[in-house]
């Protein structure tokens, strides 16, 4: 049986068929908006429908939900400095300054628009470059992971803010927090000190609450113990004008690219996509310094890698039966569920199904515009809400967020202690954001050096010889070199000055 | 003489060494890369991290530096106290925030939760006693609907007797 794209559309646009799409997709973004609550969630949530609709559509849902929580969580990131899902965290760093100057609904806008143009960038590769995508993922082992991880560690030197030992420190105490716990090779405890909790480790969403959220909420406390008052919000021109879009789409499209690329490669997912397009787009900047402080390129590139990740992550899900991140793992989960096995024969049994979700895919997109676009101008009213009554909400929105993941309370205590720490990094010019990579990548780093000796008995020299490492390697050096130069440019110059 | 900084560094130093020292204790195991092999190196990288920053910011004081620091005479205990009670809203908010995740698996959630948010509408400055009420309540009800009546998370519940 062939099938085309046109059927595809056909298939997603006949009402029957496109009101599961659009509950998948408001879902989405209202669940990923939500701290605590993720696209794997959202995806858990709609499994009980998908036993009632037919495969197609059941994927067409699920598709949109994965789409709207990766581009929700940049709605709460911008608004109240939480973000929703974890690979909303780098939206978060020009995000949450440009809302603090009044330009939440701008943000907002160039946060919709970049997820919509990664999505379809994405999508697009998905639906002609399969084959080659994942042939290019199957190259990926342990060695070439590992090399992966190490210059994603490089990305810490270019979210340092103005103190690169600052952030260096920052990113290493990331790893030693992802130190406790359970070995991932040997299964033995480590820094637990028989403490049954510590044994679990600290979940990365209860890290990442305390650390953005609830410190800023300590901040407004203090500001409005000074009596600090907040700007207030513009809702009137909330979208981009025409030119910024086009000058911002020199950021857009690599960074949909590099998205993509990187949710190809399973384990990885959008977090790891947006801190490096973050950094990619500010060392190509002409004006580096400014990212951090409310430049609009530092939303667009993070929301188009992350939502470019999307259609990544299918290609080794389809193609291979390989999950590209945990919503896809879930994902894989609700296919076996209904009866559909994903992976070389999907493509030559199910064309139908395929390209119903080409085109899910695309018009989840285009709903994000349109849904983005029209409640743009609502979100933002948000922050309008008098600070004495917003963040006392955020802060029980944190910590039943924190609650939610595990069901203990023992997650809220985390969120409330790095949410100290956090406080405590603020007020002494230690950055946040490198701690959340050295969470992120440090087990992976780890786990996959492990694998790397093991596969090849022990022998270290191994990690050098496979070209793809060796390409991460160098350009984790240039990226290391770079940073460094410019750090002692701006020590210089800071000396020069004083 | 120490600043902020270099304060901080020393204090990193000491976790960073107490964080290798405790790798010491792992039985050695494991095919290849024993389950010491990253802590020491995360450590080691801290260790110097630290290192740098404190001698970025250890200075030799200037004698007007010194003459200044000699005409104060708090000390130790003075500085503490004075610390806390610059503070004092913070610690009262860690206070009450720490309360709440202890209490709530006893108290339950819709108790805890109506506190929390009241007491953090009052530290914020509001003093009308309706809106901390009403703040409270349409709070806690919407966090319940939406948490434990839509996402069917099982909220604590009382469980003190």
């Amino acid at each position: 049986m062939e099938a085309s794209i046109i059927d595809g559309f056909m298939f997603v646009l006949d009402p029957a068929h496109f009101i599961f799409l659009f509950i998948g997709v408001a879902g989405g973004i209202i669940v990923g908006a939500l701290p605590g609550l993720t696209g794997s969630v959202g995806i858990i949530l709609l499994l009980p429908f998908v036993f009632y609709v037919d495969p197609s559509t059941a994927m067409v849902m699920l598709c949109g939900m994965f789409c709207g929580a990766i581009y929700g969580g940049s709605i709460s990131a911008i608004l109240i400095s939480t973000p929703g899902t974890p690979s909303a965290a780098a939206t978060l760093l020009d995000g949450y300054p440009m809302a603090r100057k009044g330009e939440a609904g701008r943000a907002i806008g160039i946060a919709t628009i970049a997820s919509t143009s990664g999505g379809i960038i994405s999508t697009f590769c998905l639906m002609f470059l399969a084959p080659q995508l994942a042939a290019f993922a199957l190259r990926f082992g342990p060695v070439e992971y590992f090399a992966l991880m190490v210059f994603a560690l490089t990305v810490i030197a270019s979210v340092s803010g103005n103190s690169l030992v600052k952030g260096l420190i920052s990113g290493v105490f990331g790893l030693m927090i992802a130190l406790v716990g359970i070995d991932p090779m040997t299964g033995m405890p480590r820094y637990s000190f028989d403490i049954p909790n510590l044994m679990i480790g600290f979940s990365l969403l209860p890290v990442l609450i305390g650390l953005f959220a609830i410190s800023q909420i300590f901040v407004q406390l203090e500001e409005r113990a000074k009596g600090v008052v907040a700007v207030k919000q513009k809702i009137g021109k909330v979208l981009p004008g025409w030119r910024e879009v086009l000058r911002l789409f020199k950021v857009i499209i690599p960074s949909s690219f590099l998205g993509t690329a990187i949710g190809v490669i399973p384990g990885t997912g959008g977090a790891i996509a947006s801190f490096m397009a973050y950094n990619e787009t500010r060392r190509f900047s002409k004006d580096p310094d400014s990212f951090g402080t409310g430049n609009p390129a530092g939303v667009a590139a993070p929301e188009a890698a992350n939502n470019g990740t999307t259609g990544g992550a299918m290609v080794p899900l389809l193609t291979l039966g390989v999950p590209g991140d945990v919503v896809t793992a879930v994902m894989l989960g609700a296919l076996m569920l209904i009866g559909v096995r994903p992976g070389p024969l999907l493509f030559t049994e199910h064309p139908d199904m395929v390209q119903a979700i080409f085109a899910g895919l695309l018009l989840a997109n285009v709903l994000i515009l349109l849904l983005g676009i029209v409640s743009v101008r609502v979100f933002p009213l948000v922050l309008r809400i008098p600070e004495a009554i917003l963040f006392p909400l955020i802060l029980g929105l944190c910590f039943i967020g924190s609650y939610a993941l595990g069901n203990t309370t023992w997650n809220m205590m985390i969120a409330l202690i790095f949410g100290i720490i956090g406080y405590g990094m603020k007020k002494t010019g230690f950055p946040a954001a490198p701690v959340i990579l050295g969470v992120i990548l440090g087990p992976i780093a780890e786990d996959e050096l492990g694998k790397a000796l093991i596969t090849n008995y022990g022998e270290w020299s191994t990690l050098f010889q496979s070209p793809i490492a060796l390409f991460f390697y160098a350009i984790s050096i240039a990226s290391v070199t770079y940073s460094l130069m410019r750090d002692r440019a701006a020590r210089k110059k800071a000396q020069g000055a004083a | 003489m120490l600043n902020k900084d270099a304060v901080i560094g020393v204090v990193l130093m000491s976790v960073s060494a107490v964080f290798f020292g405790v790798t010491w204790t792992f039985p050695i195991q494991g095919q290849y890369v024993s389950p010491a092999v990253f802590p020491r190196f995360v450590s080691a990288c801290m260790l110097i991290l630290a290192g740098i920053l404190v001698a970025r910011n250890v200075k030799v004081p200037s004698r007007t530096e010194t003459e200044e620091r000699g005409s104060d005479n708090t000390g130790v205990a003075g500085k503490v106290r004075s610390f806390v009670l610059g503070n004092s809203l913070f610690f009262l908010f860690a206070i009450i925030a720490f309360a709440y995740t202890r209490v709530i698996d006893y108290v339950g959630f819709i108790p805890s939760t109506l506190f929390l948010l009241a007491a953090t509408v009052f530290l914020f400055k509001e003093r009308r006693w309706h809106v901390i009420a009403l703040v409270s309540v349409l709070g806690t009800s919407v966090y319940y609907y939406v948490f434990r009546i839509i996402f069917k998370v099982p909220l604590p519940r009382f469980d003190l007797f």
